[in-house]
């Protein structure tokens, strides 16, 4: 293993800063995909989520003051970074975004696509709509805990509430997506197009 | 990851947050559903290229000098009317009292007056009494103070409004 890889994220940092492109290299590639994909599940979109990683990374290096890593881990200031530029994004056009959402999950239908990826593609659609349903404050919580596994604690500190806060939100958001998805979860994983089959 | 540990156990197991185990792993295997790969290539390049490009910035001074602010059209436009109207101004400050054929208008208007009196008109005056009785054509000029003060080649600028005659037989004696 290279040297670098060992390297804590602040060293990354500071040399990065001064210029060493190896040094950021190495940070992005160990934190780009959670922030990444805690921007796509936030948003339902790849190119904004792109955009907010690009400006996550960036401002790094731009407003290294920002970032104190006694206080949080680089990841947890990349999560509430990506977090701010999202929420930011949900109040400047929650309508478009919401639009994009929707655009995106149209399932791509060819003809010769065996059924099964049909039926998953539909099962994911719904679970995307049924986060798109939720307000950004739940969602959050619940992306950061359910997909990025993130604690309680550590989400805590990435939204700027308390711990009592997240678990209220994470209950009802939770709440919410088991009322969007109920017909999934009490009747199996059967999706509308298995359950029209059966019907007809 | 111990804390971690308590607050997801504290979470999973606390009858506020969820109903029944099986119905929340239910939700998450559902959850799960909907897998985000990693990030795209084209934004590496675009992140690998927006480092470069903010590592090797111009000085301020660099940037400065190649610096352009869109302005629309009408606000230009304006301005430029603007600047062109003050620099009329200016020219005409520098440039008063174009004389008009009617000398008294020139006169009541504060501006100056070249008189294109000759010698011999320019000399008449009480000083002189052996041309009092000599048909002169002379302008003189009364200020509101009453003084009487006679134009000759050079230019008066006067401060008040005067009482102008022009031709004429002037006699001082009477005058007065």
């Amino acid at each position: 293993m290279d040297a670098i890889d060992q390297d804590a994220d602040e060293i990354l940092l500071e040399r990065a800063r001064c210029g060493d492109e190896t040094a950021f290299l190495r940070l992005y590639e160990r934190h780009k995909d959670p922030t990444f994909r805690f921007a796509y599940r936030m948003l339902g979109s790849q190119e904004p989520a792109e955009d907010i990683t690009q400006d996550c990374f960036l401002s790094l290096i731009h407003h290294p003051e920002r970032f104190d890593p006694t206080r949080a881990s680089l990841q947890t200031y990349l999560y509430a970074a990506a977090r701010n530029l999202a929420l930011k994004r949900f109040r400047r056009s929650e309508k478009e975004v919401a639009g994009q959402v929707l655009a995106d999950t149209e399932p791509s239908v060819a003809a010769d696509e065996p059924l099964r990826r049909l039926l998953a593609a539909e099962l994911t659609d719904e679970v995307r709509n049924a986060l798109a349903q939720m307000s950004p404050l739940q969602r959050e919580v619940v992306v950061l805990f359910e997909y990025e596994e993130q604690s309680l604690t550590e989400i805590a500190a990435i939204v700027a509430a308390d711990v009592g806060t997240v678990k209220s939100r994470l209950y009802r958001g939770r709440e919410s997506l088991r009322r969007e998805l109920a017909r999934y979860l009490n009747g199996g994983m059967s999706t509308r197009r298995e359950k029209a089959n059966h019907a007809g | 990851m111990q804390d971690e540990q308590n607050d997801k156990g504290d979470l999973l197991g606390s009858d506020s947050i969820r109903s029944t185990g099986d119905e929340d792993e239910r939700l998450r295997s559902l959850l799960r559903t909907w897998q985000v790969f990693g990030t795209p290539s084209s934004l590496d390049t675009r992140v690998i290229t927006a480092y470069r490009r903010r590592l090797h910035r111009p000085p301020i001074w660099q940037r400065m000098l190649t610096a352009t602010i869109p302005v629309p059209a009408p606000v230009a436009l304006v301005f430029m009317m603007l600047l062109l109207a003050s620099a009329l101004l200016a020219i005409r400050e520098q440039h008063p009292a174009v004389l008009h054929s009617d000398p008294a208008a020139a006169i009541t208007n504060g501006g100056s007056l070249k008189a294109p009196a000759t010698e011999d008109h320019a000399t008449a005056g009480p000083t002189h009494p052996q041309m009092q009785k000599k048909q002169i054509y002379v302008v003189f000029l009364q200020t509101d103070q009453g003084t009487i003060q006679a134009l000759t080649e050079s230019d008066y600028r006067l401060n008040s409004s005067p009482k102008i005659y022009v031709g004429g037989h002037f006699n001082p004696s009477t005058e007065r």
